[in-house]
């Protein structure tokens, strides 16, 4: 099992390294660059041109490419273009940090939810309680976040005025181990709306997955053979139906991941949360390749070890399938 | 000997979105303690559904056990509460099913899950239940039982997977084994040797063990009793010999006349029971067994005859008297004047559709 992760974590550097490549290369091929304009204004040519021999931006693309390579074997993502006197690596440390709190929020709330809701419907197939837990379902799927972030700011925060409408409870300083926040009555008001907006549609394709894995699953021979040893009905669905009815659940998991990445990026926006989304989007906008391909890579490495996670997780819950 | 199991009046339906399917019409028999029943009948005549009803293991919906009574030690089966039913299944009555493959579950060791029954039912703890699980896969003829306790059920053999269902069939010392057609998913050869386990372990334990199957040829060295049945209906019921000897019901004699025998050889023609059995779905008013039977009469098609006793322990459901028919058939000089004269028309009716469609 070892050997398999290593060999895993081997294979993820030839995919990383064309991951780097290409978004070097598409950055660059964008046109213009980032010191083009400073606010509304265009920079003086001389001064353009100072500020990229600074940057290195006047060698020759692989030479550029070479060092940048070189910055991340040392863990060095290089300086930011646009927030002057600040280094991808810091950026990336004071909000990061916040992204995945807000995503790892989300996909908790969404298994916490989905799943039990899944179970549970499945159990009451055709009762009032599936049918209304499917309806509930559907909607949460066809909602986009960007009309249920509002929705909920107008209605919780404006008109009741129950949780606050924006920013975050708590900032990097405050965080343990650099990414766990504190668990105050401030991190949870600002957490509860982003997380719902976030985490609703990813709940409901937890249960509606669930539903359908779980009615497939309660009609295999060896659910019968339960049956008639006797189990009492809670211990049939629990210990010979769940692990087998999670195997599809799981590999949604691979997907969702991405569905959370991208998905903050718009909640963070529209809570105004100072995570990693806004420097992605701005990042490209001004042209700050540093941090264009510093987040590109961050995010490509969770999701690599997010997905090695997941057959990790395939094994674990399927005997039959073995890595070695 | 001692009634230990006694069905009345059994009738199970599927309520789909076809109509009612019919599967069990009815159907009334008794086990000994101790005794070997055999269930023989085509694919679809309601076997499974049958012994399925008696422990209320029908999927339902869409099936509904409609009417009856299941007699089991004093008790009415059908009449328990789901906690009461529980202690009885895997415990007192414990069942095998049809495909070892799909009847163990996948993620789950060999060894939970024949402790699992241990644990509930005789209320061991984890160590004891693993010790006598052990003790159970020896007795069933696993080699190397404590070392595949940990294993999981794709790392066996169709045959090993069986002897695992014994196994936990066997686990709480049932008085009825139900085994619904154990070997008919396994070779020939790990049939034979399932078909001797489980006469070995009914001797040693004593227990009553009702075994389906399609296959007549097998019931011979294990029944003492055999019931026959088609479309959902009992159409026969006796002592094995006497049903070898002396079917009553043409259904048997053609399931008779189908099996081939080695000791007769060459001289024994096989005759296949042509035709379909009867669709479920509608509730039978003639003989279901009519429009495949050489035998029958104008009052086939008019009334479904009920069981009557034809002889000493033994009972068929037919209007017709068939005891002079042969069940080795060398040539057709061995068929009676009413299978000729049916399977003549039957050519007539052949060549004529094939001149109709010639012209
Ligand atoms: N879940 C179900 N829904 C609808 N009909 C069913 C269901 N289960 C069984 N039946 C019907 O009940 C009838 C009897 O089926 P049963 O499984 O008892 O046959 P069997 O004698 O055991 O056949 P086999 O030898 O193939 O196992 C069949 O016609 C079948 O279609
Ligand atoms: S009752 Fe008639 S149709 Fe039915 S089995 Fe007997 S002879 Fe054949
Ligand atoms: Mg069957």
């Amino acid at each position: 099992m070892t050997a398999y992760i290593i060999r895993r974590l081997l294979y993820a550097i030839p995919v990383l390294f064309c991951i780097i490549l290409v978004t070097f290369l598409l950055a660059r091929s964008l046109p213009g660059g980032p010191f083009d304009r400073a606010g509304d204004k265009t920079l003086p040519e001389s001064i353009r041109q100072n500020l990229e021999a600074k940057y290195g931006l006047d060698d020759p693309a692989y030479i550029q490419f070479a060092n940048y390579l070189g910055g991340i074997v040392r863990g060095d993502l290089g300086p930011s273009y646009s927030y002057r006197g600040r280094s991808v690596n810091q950026i990336i440390k004071e909000s990061f940090p916040i992204s995945l709190q807000l995503g790892i929020l989300s996909i908790l709330l969404a298994v916490i939810i989905g799943i039990p809701a899944g179970i549970i419907a499945a159990l009451k197939q055709n009762t009032w309680i599936d049918y209304s837990s499917s309806f509930v379902a559907i909607l949460g799927v066809s909602i986009p976040n960007i009309v249920l972030g509002p929705l909920l700011i107008y209605v919780v925060s404006v008109q009741f005025g129950w949780l606050p409408a924006a920013r975050w409870g708590a900032n990097y300083k405050q965080f343990y181990f650099g990414w766990i926040p504190p668990m105050t009555k401030d991190f949870w008001i600002h957490a509860i709306l982003p997380v719902i907006t976030l985490g609703t549609a990813f709940s409901a394709t937890f249960a509606r997955l669930t539903r359908a894995s779980l009615l497939q699953t309660i009609r295999e021979d060896y659910i019968r053979t339960a049956r008639a040893k006797g189990l009492t009905e809670y211990g049939v669905i629990m210990r010979h139906a769940m692990k087998n009815s999670m195997i599809p659940v799981v590999t949604v998991f691979g997907p969702l991941l991405i569905g959370v990445v991208t998905g903050s990026f718009v909640v963070e926006r529209i809570f105004g949360i100072p995570g990693m989304g806004e420097f992605f989007v701005t990042s490209i906008t001004n042209r700050d390749y540093p941090i264009v391909l510093g987040t590109t890579l961050l995010y490509s490495v969770g999701l690599v070890l997010a997905n090695i996670g997941v057959d990790l997780a395939y094994a674990w819950l399927d005997p039959r399938i073995r890595y070695d | 000997m001692a009634k230990l199991l006694e069905v009345k009046n059994l009738k199970t339906q599927f309520f789909t979105q076809d109509g009612v399917v019919h599967a069990v019409n009815g159907i009334s028999y008794t086990v000994d303690a101790g005794e070997t029943v055999a269930i023989v009948g085509e694919s679809g005549s309601g076997k499974s559904v049958g012994v399925m009803s008696l422990i209320r293991l029908i999927p339902s919906p869409p099936g509904k056990i409609v009417d009856g009574e299941v007699w089991f030690d004093g008790q009415d089966l059908l009449k328990l509460n789901e906690d009461e039913l529980r202690h009885i299944r895997g415990n007192r009555i414990a069942m095998i099913f049809q495909d070892p493959m799909t009847s163990l579950n996948p993620v789950l060791t060999i060894g939970r899950q024949i402790t699992e029954a241990l644990e509930l039912h005789l209320n061991m703890n984890r160590d004891q239940a693993r010790k006598r699980a052990v003790k159970l896969m020896e007795m069933v003829g696993i080699p190397g039982a404590e070392a595949r306790l940990d294993d999981y059920p794709h790392q066996f053999s169709g045959g090993m997977r069986q002897r695992v269902m014994i196994a936990m069939g066997l686990s709480c010392d049932p008085q009825l084994l139900i085994a619904d057609e154990p070997t008919t998913a396994l070779d020939v050869t790990i049939q034979a040797q399932i078909v001797d386990l489980v006469n070995r372990l009914k001797e040693e334990l004593g227990m009553a063990v009702i075994w389906i199957t399609h296959d007549l040829g097998v019931v011979a060295g294990m029944a003492e009793r055999v019931i026959v049945m088609y479309s959902g209906f009992i159409v026969e019921e006796s002592l094995v010999d006497d049903l070898y000897a002396n079917p009553r019901h043409p259904y048997t004699l053609g399931l008779l006349r189908s099996i081939p025998r080695l000791d007769i050889g060459r001289q024994k023609r096989l005759i296949p029971i042509d035709g379909l059995p009867p669709d479920l779905l509608e509730a039978p008013t003639s003989c279901p067994f009519a429009p495949r039977c050489d035998f029958a009469i104008e009052k086939c098609t008019q009334e479904n005859p009920s069981l009557e006793s034809v002889g000493p322990d033994h009972v068929a459901a037919c209007w017709v008297d068939i005891s002079g028919a042969k069940v080795n058939v060398a040539s057709d000089a061995d068929l009676t004047e009413a299978e000729l004269r049916s399977r003549e028309d039957a050519a007539v009716a052949v060549s004529s559709k094939q001149e109709g469609e010639g012209a």
